[in-house]
């Protein structure tokens, strides 16, 4: 055997050879591993290589700046711990009977307990659910959407980076966004609130269709009934009866015989859907029960959208050409507020919490706000609420906090280029709103 | 961390203002988008806060600081089943600044970073560019110190191979 052979025996591990590069070795080891080094070429080699990676490594060392987080940071403290604060001051008497709502929601099918959860959020008898006080961050939001309101009473998306033709769609966005909660705020928002209701009832057709005929006019309609169910359901106000009964008809002549609704002369899609349904739901537990039959049909059509792992589709179960998380939230609002199984989507509802905070879908967030209102005792229920809460937190860093637009939000998630400006700051307010309340709230 | 123990927030604004830098280039080097980066980054933090009626000062703060945001790095890829790609955001930011000698030598070693796996990816980044020892790196990935001379290995071995190829 030659030298050379020799001295390849004992050549060095890579591991203990990186390791050696490191600094990594103790004096003893370190030394051995220098003197074969110096002995066999084919070390050195290997040696100069790993280095040579270790130094275009290092050349890509230089940090880059950090803004002060301190102030976010504390800031979101805060907001943790108003939450929890809030949160406790809730009896748990009050806490044991949301529970027994919520079981009885699941063991019942428990239309009638969701009609009666509905109904607590009414003014009289209000339900002394802890509730902080409104977000400085919501205020500026609807004081930008009251500045940006058309005299017409609409918002015009064309305006705001978004699509004109669902002028109705965000026009019910921002009224929900100006009516949630406690409802408007000021004389400001209350104007506001009232214009934009009259050009929602205005833009009602013979048809019960708000908003122009295309392609894509349920989401307007949807929308647009959504807004005003929640604003009768507010303040009962007897005008608006006849022309929600109309807007339910026309959904309910809409629906495809399959259950659910889609574009004009299109497969129906879980999209659409899911703000028809919503719509249907919301009225039933009102003053229009024919909805139900409608509700009961399409609630059927999106749990055939979901796949082994309770993720929602778009036309069809598996079929997810945009991700699969919004559509997850919309089929999750749909089946909890509809009182259908609600553990049967929590897999994918985790899925889509957590894949909102990478997308920052406001709709998605917005429909997984809409499904916890509905309490749920699926397992991982309590890590729901927390990813909820977090999206929350990235929709609030969101908001434009100077300049011209301040108080909106950048439309810059997948449905920023439909609806523009308003739609996105609509959505943000709405988010916002929503933490303001313990989840487990139909509302 | 004695006094954030105590309740003292501005401890913690301090904590913040100290570590910031270096949490906000450990998520970017992980592959966090530009977007997410703070978010992570006062997530951290948040824990932090959390934990620290049960912080015992044994090892290295910035140990405990690493565990959490590893900890706050795998929720996110857990839950969004996200694969590290090349930050978008990063590099649309680069065809700008491309003219500026050095960058694409920055951002080949970014794009080279993310082909690891997350597990040898974060050996990478906290023994060369966070400066930890293996053995810190051990505590803060709770893993044998010679699994993690072993992934520092692997590690090198595929980025060699990355550039080879690419040259």
């Amino acid at each position: 055997m030659s030298e050379n052979d020799e001295i390849r025996k004992s050549c060095i591990e890579g591991e203990t050879l990186v390791a050696y590069l490191r600094g990594e070795l103790d004096a003893s080891e370190s030394r051995h591993v220098g003197t074969h080094l110096d002995a066999c070429e084919a070390c050195r080699a290997e040696a100069r290589a790993f280095e040579a990676v270790v130094a275009r490594l290092e050349s890509a060392s230089e940090d880059a700046s950090a803004r002060d987080l301190s102030a976010d940071v504390l800031a979101r403290l805060d907001a943790k711990e108003d939450h929890a604060r809030a949160v406790a001051r809730v009896s748990w008497r009050m806490r044991a009977s949301l529970a027994a709502a919520a079981a009885l929601l699941v063991a019942a099918g428990a239309w009638v307990a969701l009609q009666s959860l509905s109904r607590e959020s009414r003014p009289v008898g209000t339900v002394p659910v802890a509730v902080a006080p409104r977000d400085e961050q919501v205020t500026q939001a609807l004081k930008w959407l009251a500045a940006s309101q058309e005299a017409d009473g609409s918002w015009d998306p064309a305006k705001w980076g978004g699509e004109p033709n669902y002028r109705t769609g965000v026009t019910a966005l921002a009224l929900m966004a100006l009516t949630a909660g406690d409802g408007p705020a000021s004389a400001e928002e209350s104007a506001a609130a009232a214009r934009a209701r009259n050009y929602l009832l205005a833009g009602q057709g013979k048809s019960g269709c708000f908003g122009p005929f295309f392609s894509q006019m349920l989401y307007n309609h949807g929308i647009a009934t959504v807004a005003l169910l929640a604003e009768f359901r507010r303040s009962r106000d007897a005008s608006l009866k006849e022309p929600i009964r109309r807007a339910v008809a026309f959904i309910r002549s809409e629906q495809q015989p399959g259950g659910g609704w889609g574009y004009v002369k299109a497969s129906a899609n879980t999209s659409i859907t899911a703000w028809q349904v919503e719509a249907l739901i919301l009225a039933s537990g009102a003053d229009w029960p024919e909805a139900k039959p409608a509700a009961d049909k399409g609630l059927a059509w999106v749990e055939s959208m979901l796949d082994g792992s309770g993720r929602a589709g778009y036309s069809r179960a598996g079929d997810y050409p945009y991700g699969s998380g919004g559509l997850t939230a919309m089929a999750a609002m749909c089946l909890r507020m509809g009182g259908r199984d609600v553990c049967l989507v929590s897999g994918g509802l985790e899925d889509a919490a957590a894949s909102g905070l990478s997308d920052s879908d406001y709709v998605q967030v917005y429909f997984l706000d809409q499904a916890l209102r509905v309490a749920g005792t699926c397992p991982g229920e309590e890590r729901l609420a927390r990813a909820a809460a977090q999206l929350r937190h990235v929709v609030a860093e969101r908001q434009v906090k100077a300049g011209p637009n301040s108080g909106s939000w950048e439309p810059c998630d997948r449905w920023g280029k439909a609806g523009g400006r308003v739609y996105a700051t609509a959505m943000g307010a709405l988010s916002l709103e929503s933490g303001r309340r313990p989840p487990g709230r139909a509302d | 961390m004695a006094r954030l123990a105590a309740g003292d927030r501005e401890a913690l604004g301090e904590i913040v203002r100290r570590h910031q830098g270096a949490l906000v280039n450990f998520f970017r080097r992980m592959g966090a988008r530009t977007h997410e980066v703070d978010d992570l980054a006062q997530e951290t933090f948040l824990r932090l806060y959390e934990y620290r009626a049960r912080y015992q000062p044994t090892g290295r703060f910035t140990n405990l600081l690493y565990v959490l945001a590893r900890h706050a790095w795998a929720d996110l890829g857990r839950k969004s089943l996200r694969t590290p790609v090349a930050d978008e955001e990063a590099i649309a930011a680069h065809s700008v600044e491309s003219r500026i000698a050095g960058a694409d030598a920055k951002l080949d070693v970014e794009q080279a970073l993310t082909t690891l796996s997350d597990k040898l990816r974060v050996v990478v980044v906290l023994n060369i560019y966070q400066h930890l020892t293996y053995a810190e790196i051990a505590e803060v990935l709770d893993l044998p110190l010679g699994t993690v001379k072993s992934r520092m290995f692997l590690a090198l071995r595929e980025l060699r191979e990355h550039f080879d190829v690419r040259e």
